[in-house]
């Protein structure tokens, strides 16, 4: 065990560990853990349960921080380093804060074609935050530019959370969708 | 064998290598990147593929296993051409400029071979010099990943992370920013395999790559790791871990890889100096000789030979030691020979020898992949052995059930199956209640105690009062802790068991010795692989020094007197009776009958417990020889001969690491100034002394060829045999022997059976109580090696402070004491400082002091409390009480 010495400034650029923002949760619920237990002994190599671990994390941390990266590694005794990778590799591991609902645009050629990016301007106005900015003020908001969601045939897209979604969003639609998710009709992140 | 094509010439390779070593085997170099014969193949650099008939694509090399018939080819144009394409991506944003300002590492050879110019940017941004001994430059990353990987299959750890995806992806250390923040523990194993230079070490970046590599054996701990020596003229430069070396197989520890910078010090002593009212003086070599010899032969003359101490240096080489005790026995007349073993190991001899007859480590590290389980007891191996540590902590990270005993939650405990806590001092009511369950429980190895042991019915009436539950109130453990790990331990064979110095530094440390043989013979587990009693030996020759018999009950290899004196003396002539022991030899100084010492590489105030103590007894001698490399506090305080050593890095020898291998250290510089090795400093001693005839040695290796002779264990170490990795390990009785891996196997030395005794436990003197609430427990850390010599003058004091008292938050809150807050730590005895480290690795009333420091000087605390068999001090337990330091 290292006893380090008080640290000293540095200018040298931020690791990812700090870039991140931190999240409350520390540790895993006992009942997670037995969650992570019984799906990393359905795999012969622990390596395995990493993606269904994190999926855990996001849902228990309320996004993928790096504690609960630690975490899974830890809970299923497997390198950090490894965690990490993964968990950066993947984009729906939401590496920072997201709103009660999470709205995903799909901006690729489809959806582009049919107004993908006009949808994805009226959601940031609506919702009052960029994407990538973490949730709104009010916490119910976040935004994300997205690759395909798989209607290429009836953009454009829009996710909420990972559960809802719909096809030929105009703005009377994303204005229901909006209002549906304001009155608590769907599923809030992470719940 | 199989046989194969390579390149159409018929070639045979053995069956499960890949074709990567089949093509090495043979001259035939392919490229690679990603590949280091450490780590698990990766095929990620794609460099090493070929084409092999049959195969409609080219294959990677490194992950294809040789196969009958096989035909390879591995130079043809295409493939040379989509090499060439390969590292021309990796050029494009790899700096221009560094390849020709650092051409020696493989990725610049490969530039400079396929004829590729690197052609992208270098932003200072990538580079972190915050580390003292590794230094990243990014620009030079080429994502090879091999840092990665060899943190976690190696070293164990991860510090080093894939970050991002696609083009993105990229290495960085740790999450903390900068590589010093990180928990890393500087291995330098990223830095001995990054191709480019990316990650490296400072020392070669400073003074270019080492011109000669010299191979030796590790100066450190008892481990024994075999490593190369970089040099140039007369500069030490670096070391590397010798990658064929069995012990540790390729990889180094943080002390081994980096701790060299001691070597050239700016306080280390190279002129002999004399101590002339009371200042010391520099003399000329002859000068401090004559007054080294004068002072000896004055104290014979008019005390005798019994008033003069001689102590050998467990960090000198076995010739040295031999020649010490030689010295003291023949040269001077005195039985009064000792060494460091006193203070850590030497219960661990003691009671290995009562039980079995052979005071050293029944098994090999090497038995640790072999176990079905491991104990650990009192031991904590990733910081104080580091290399052995992973062994273990490779096989319980794969699932292997792991038991360790330690009241600290180490690396390891982290890891374990049961982790039994014990109050520090109450090893034998926990180790007896072991086998208490063992036994009562019938989980014994009943063939095993028929067959090679005796004494069963008394040893097992003994063991009834300590049935797990009262065990567990005194241990402060839980009954059904203890009951898991005796039935783990007595039912997963073979169990490999290691002990630390957490069972011996007790007053009950030969007792606490004897039980764990116990329950080895208990459970069988001795005599075969994977199994034993393996005590870890503290310093790199503290197993060689004793067993050259600077040992004042035995003489040459731990050999009682009465059964080779007569050997001695055909050889040498009549020699003295045993002698005192440190701690007597303390004990004598303090009441007037000893009146000079011999002190070689030994810095006993420092490190004897009840330093006031010790302090008032030294004060009292005429006269001491220090042959040291540095003033140690030691020297400082009562020395009046100076004598200046070499360092291991400068001199011949052998050393003999904690499972009896015997390895040969070599010189890669001369001594620094005037320094001299303890051998010759010996041999001119022995010729003032009047015995210089009895000392006609010409070189190390006449040395040791007089301990074959003494000796009759290691008569085949010739040191012709020496010359391949990893030695030899005693017993070899000829020089036809391969040497003892596994002691045991059919008989014990002590006959065919081996005795079990009933044990008592006698409680420590130290008690808590109001005055003094807290329980000390003392020990290493990973940076810092005991007295502190050698490593606090490396910049291992960079990453680590050395004077440090890790204490539990919830004390920390009580006595409002914050993180890295001076204290101060009282007992009966005396007092010192340290930096609090508040951490809940230790629990709440017993704090953990790190013993490193001459700032600190921890065992000025440490009271009078010994094994009453070897007379080890008790360094595990004090009463003390804490204070927050005033400021001034």
């Amino acid at each position: 065990m290292n006893h380090p010495m008080p640290p000293e400034t540095s200018e040298a650029p931020l690791a990812p560990g700090q870039r991140l923002p931190r999240s409350e949760r520390k540790e895993f619920s006992a009942e997670a853990l037995q969650e992570i237990a019984a799906i990393a002994a359905k795999y012969p190599d622990k390596l395995a349960a990493t993606l269904p671990a994190l999926h855990i994390a996001q849902r228990e941390f309320g996004f993928t921080s790096l504690d609960a990266m630690k975490a899974v590694a830890k809970a299923l005794s497997i390198p950090e380093g490894h965690v990490f990778g993964v968990a950066s590799f993947y984009t729906m591991y939401q590496k920072q804060p997201v709103g009660k609902y999470h709205l995903q645009v799909c901006t690729n050629i489809s959806c582009a074609l049919s107004g993908g990016a006009q949808l994805l301007e009226k959601v940031c106005q609506r919702a009052g935050v960029q994407p990538g900015e973490g949730p709104s003020k009010d916490g119910l908001w976040s935004v994300e530019e997205v690759e395909c969601l798989a209607a290429c045939g009836s953009g454009p897209c829009l996710q909420v959370n990972h559960d809802i979604y719909d096809e030929y969003v105009d703005e009377r639609k994303l204005d229901e969708i909006m209002q549906a998710c304001k009155r608590g009709e769907y599923r809030e992140w992470a719940k | 064998m199989v046989r194969l094509l390579l390149n159409g010439t018929p070639v045979d390779a053995p069956e499960g290598a890949t074709l990567l070593q089949a093509l090495r085997a043979h001259g035939l170099n392919v490229p690679t990147l990603c590949h280091d014969a450490r780590m698990q193949p990766a095929s990620a650099c794609r460099l090493c593929e070929v084409e092999v008939d049959g195969q409609e694509r080219p294959l990677c090399a490194c992950a294809t296993p040789v196969a009958e018939g096989m035909s390879v080819h591995t130079h043809g144009e295409a493939l040379e051409g989509y090499r060439k394409g390969l590292i021309e991506m990796l050029a494009r944003r790899y700096p221009g400029e560094i390849p020709a300002l650092d051409p020696d590492h493989p990725f610049h050879r490969l530039l400079l071979h396929y004829q590729v110019p690197a052609t992208g940017p270098w932003v200072p941004s990538k580079l972190d010099e915050s580390h003292p001994y590794l230094r990243l430059d990014m620009n030079r990353c080429v994502d090879c990943y091999r840092c990665v990987h060899i943190c976690e299959e190696v070293q164990g750890h991860s510090i080093w992370k894939v970050v991002g995806r696609g083009a993105e992806a990229h290495v960085e250390p740790g999450d903390a920013g900068r590589l010093l923040d990180s928990p890393c523990v500087s291995c330098g194993a990223c830095a001995d395999t990054c191709p480019t230079g990316a990650i490296q070490d400072w020392a070669r970046y400073r003074h270019g790559t080492p011109i000669t590599w010299t191979r030796s054996v590790c100066s450190y701990c008892g481990t024994g790791c075999e490593l190369e020596i970089g040099s140039t003229s007369d500069r030490l430069v670096d070391i590397r871990p010798a990658q064929d070396a069995p012990v540790n197989r390729g990889h180094l520890c943080v002390k081994g890889r980096f701790g060299l910078g001691f070597n050239d010090a700016e306080d280390r002593v190279t002129s002999p100096m004399v101590r002339r009212g009371g200042e010391w003086e520099a003399v000329t070599w002859d000068e401090a000789l004559d007054e080294a010899a004068a002072l000896l032969l004055r104290v014979k003359e008019a005390h005798g030979p019994t008033a003069i101490g001689v102590l050998g240096s467990s960090r000198g080489t076995n010739e040295e030691a031999f020649l010490t005790q030689k010295l003291a026995r023949v040269g001077l007349g005195t039985g009064n020979v000792d060494c460091c073993a006193r203070v850590c190991h030497a219960p661990s001899a003691a009671g290995l020898g009562l039980a079995l007859g052979t005071g050293a480590a029944t098994n090999s590290f090497a038995d640790i992949d072999l176990a079905a389980l491991v104990m650990v007891v009192g031991a904590n191996p990733t910081e104080n052995h580091p290399i052995v540590g992973l062994r273990i902590k490779h096989r319980a990270l794969k699932g292997m059930p792991l038991i360790v005993i330690d009241p600290r939650r180490t690396e390891l405990a982290e890891l374990a199956t049961v982790h039994l806590r014990p109050r520090p001092g109450t090893n034998i009511p926990l180790f007896q209640a072991l086998a208490h369950v063992i036994v009562n429980e019938g989980l014994y190895d009943h063939p095993f105690v028929a067959a090679r042991t005796e004494g069963f019915e008394a040893y097992l009436a003994s063991l009834q009062e300590w049935a797990p539950e009262r065990a567990a109130a005194t241990c402060g453990v839980d009954a059904d802790d203890i009951r898991k790990a005796a039935r783990l331990y007595a039912t997963t064979g073979p169990a490999y068991m290691c002990n630390g110095l957490g069972v011996t530094e007790q007053v009950q440390g030969s007792d606490g010795i004897l039980a764990l043989v116990h329950l080895a013979l208990l459970t069988g587990n001795l005599g075969k692989p994977g199994s034993g009693v393996n005590p870890l030996r503290g310093q790199n020759n503290v197993q060689g020094c004793a067993q050259m018999g600077c040992e004042p009950k035995r003489l040459t290899g731990y050999q009682p007197y009465d059964q080779v004196i007569a050997k001695h003396e055909a050889l040498w002539g009549p020699l003295p009776p045993p002698g005192l022991d440190l701690l007597e030899m303390l004990d004598a100084a303090g009441e007037g009958r000893l009146r000079a010492m011999l002190v070689f590489g030994y810095d006993l105030y420092l490190t004897t417990a009840n330093a006031h103590r010790t302090a008032a007894a030294l004060a009292q001698l005429e006269g001491m020889v220090v042959v040291d490399l540095f003033m140690t506090e030691t020297a400082k305080a009562f020395g009046t001969v100076f004598l200046p050593a070499a360092s291991t890095f400068e001199k011949e020898g052998t050393f003999m690491n904690g499972e009896r291998r015997v390895q040969r250290v070599r010189a890669a510089i001369a001594p620094r100034g005037q320094s001299r090795s303890d051998l010759d400093i010996l041999l001119e001693l022995a010729k003032r002394l009047g015995v210089g005839d009895q000392f006609q040695y010409h070189s190390p290796e006449d040395v040791w060829n007089e301990v074959r002779k003494l000796w009759t264990a290691v008569a085949g170490v010739a040191y012709h045999r020496l010359e391949h990795p990893g030695g030899l390990q005693w017993p070899c009785p000829d020089e036809l022997h391969p040497g003892t891996s596994i002691l045991h196997a059919k008989t014990f030395p002590v006959g065919d059976r081996a005795q079990f005794r009933p044990i008592a436990f006698h409680p420590s003197a130290e008690v808590v109580d109001e005055a003094f609430p807290f329980l000390l427990n003392t020990g290493r850390s990973l940076q810092h090696f005991n007295a502190g010599t050698m490593t606090v003058r490396t910049e291992n004091t960079k990453l680590t402070r050395d004077d440090v008292l890790e204490l539990n938050p919830a004390d920390a809150a009580a006595l409002g004491v914050l993180d890295d807050e001076e204290v101060t730590v009282e007992s009966h005895h005396g007092a010192f400082q340290a930096h609090a480290h508040l951490t809940d690795r230790v629990r709440p009333g017993e704090p953990f002091g790190i013993f490193h420091s001459a700032k600190a000087f921890v065992n000025r605390a440490m009271g009078p409390g010994r094994d009453p068999k070897t007379h080890t001090p008790e360094f595990k337990r004090t009463a003390v009480r804490i204070r927050k330091m005033v400021q001034a």
